[in-house]
């Protein structure tokens, strides 16, 4: 999707839906809404003008695994996990990664029902 | 202003958190997490709450995580303040039917998703899923998800309306580096407090991407001009969106 504020909304209302369809918590869900915010968000303020976000509800339905990347050049940069939305990444969401994505490098990360295990 | 790239020192904070018993420490050590306060506080805007009493919020939960956080448990403070700010931003939204901007069908829905919460939070001891909202007030997923995301997620006011009352366009990605999407987002309601002129330009370079050069055409103005009412209107928004 192209990376602007308005994407930046169907974004949170996909985030909210996968959510709910993992039977997580209205908390759980805000918790996915925020950390998937903060990811498109670190790749938006890097410049990027498209954005690839996938969400895959875990098999036992109780987690969702965000991916969320972006084919431009010299991303991501040196310094994002210092950054203060990684911190809230890490706080909010399991599993938070830097890595390959389908394309190109990705941040993921996980969340589950508190106590109810990581993905199936 | 704070851009994406926040950054607290991690160092700082560790060296800080090991004298928190002493009260300077502990007052540095809440000034220095100060920016993932206001973070997270930004991330619970446009859901009818005024940004101080957020930030304010944030603010006890940062206080609460920085007296609370236990190092023995292996974690570091920032993740565990972030969970515990949160928290106390969600607890705060859970306690309140926020009276914000919605389509008026999903504005009645509300009462009855907000009651329906309500009562199987009590009932449950936890928050509530939203197939269990759906049980609880016989809605569909489907409407209870609406409500909770209209109620959730309520955009700021739009920044064409207070541009120019006009039509929806495209959101900017960046401009020049000045402004990414999220404070733009910040400044939409920083945007309806400048000067008719420059709200104008602004809307026209920032927002329609017109170059210096088109915006002078079109308002009027020398391009030496527009750049400078330019530079007044970033500062001023800067100094509005600040938090």
């Amino acid at each position: 999707m192209p990376a602007d504020a308005a994407a930046l909304a169907v974004v949170r209302t996909v985030a909210a839906a996968a959510g709910a369809r993992a039977s997580l918590t209205l908390d759980d869900l805000d918790d996915l809404t925020i950390a998937t915010e903060e990811a498109v968000l670190a790749l938006i303020g890097f410049g990027a003008t498209e954005v690839e976000v996938r969400a895959e509800i875990g098999l036992a339905r109780v987690a969702v695994a965000v991916s969320c990347e972006s084919p431009q050049a010299g991303w991501p940069p040196d310094d994002l996990t210092d950054g203060l939305a990684w911190k809230v990444l890490t706080g909010l969401a399991s599993e938070v990664r830097l890595g390959p994505g389908g394309a190109a490098p990705a941040i993921s990360f996980t969340k589950g029902r508190i106590g109810d295990g990581a993905l199936a | 202003m704070s851009g994406p790239a926040g950054h607290i020192d991690e160092q700082q904070v560790a060296e800080l958190l090991q004298r928190r018993a002493d009260a300077d420490a502990r007052d540095a050590l809440v000034q220095v997490c100060q920016p993932l306060a206001h973070r997270l506080a930004r991330r619970f805007r446009g859901r009818g709450e005024a940004s101080e009493d957020l930030v304010q919020i944030a603010m006890v939960g940062l206080v609460k995580a920085i007296d609370n956080f236990d190092p023995a448990r292996g974690r570091s403070l920032l993740p565990y303040a972030t969970a515990i700010i949160a928290g106390e931003l969600k607890h705060h939204f859970r306690d309140r039917a926020a009276a914000v901007r919605t389509p008026r069908r999903v504005r009645a829905r509300q009462a009855e998703v907000l009651q329906a919460i309500e009562r199987l939070s009590q009932r449950l001891g936890r928050s509530p899923t939203i197939a269990e909202i759906a049980g609880e007030a016989q809605l569909t997923e489907e409407a209870v998800l609406e409500a909770y995301t209209a109620s959730r997620f309520s955009s700021p006011a739009s920044i064409e309306e207070l541009a120019t009352g006009g039509a929806p366009v495209a959101a900017p990605v960046h401009d020049d580096g000045f402004l990414f999407v999220e404070d733009w987002m910040t400044v939409a309601p920083a945007l309806a407090e400048l000067p008719e002129r420059e709200r104008q330009i602004i809307y026209l370079r920032f927002y329609r991407e017109l170059n210096q050069k088109q915006v002078a055409a079109a308002m009027g103005l020398s391009q030496a001009h527009v750049s400078r009412l330019i530079s007044q209107a970033l500062r001023r928004l800067r100094g509005m969106a600040v938090t």
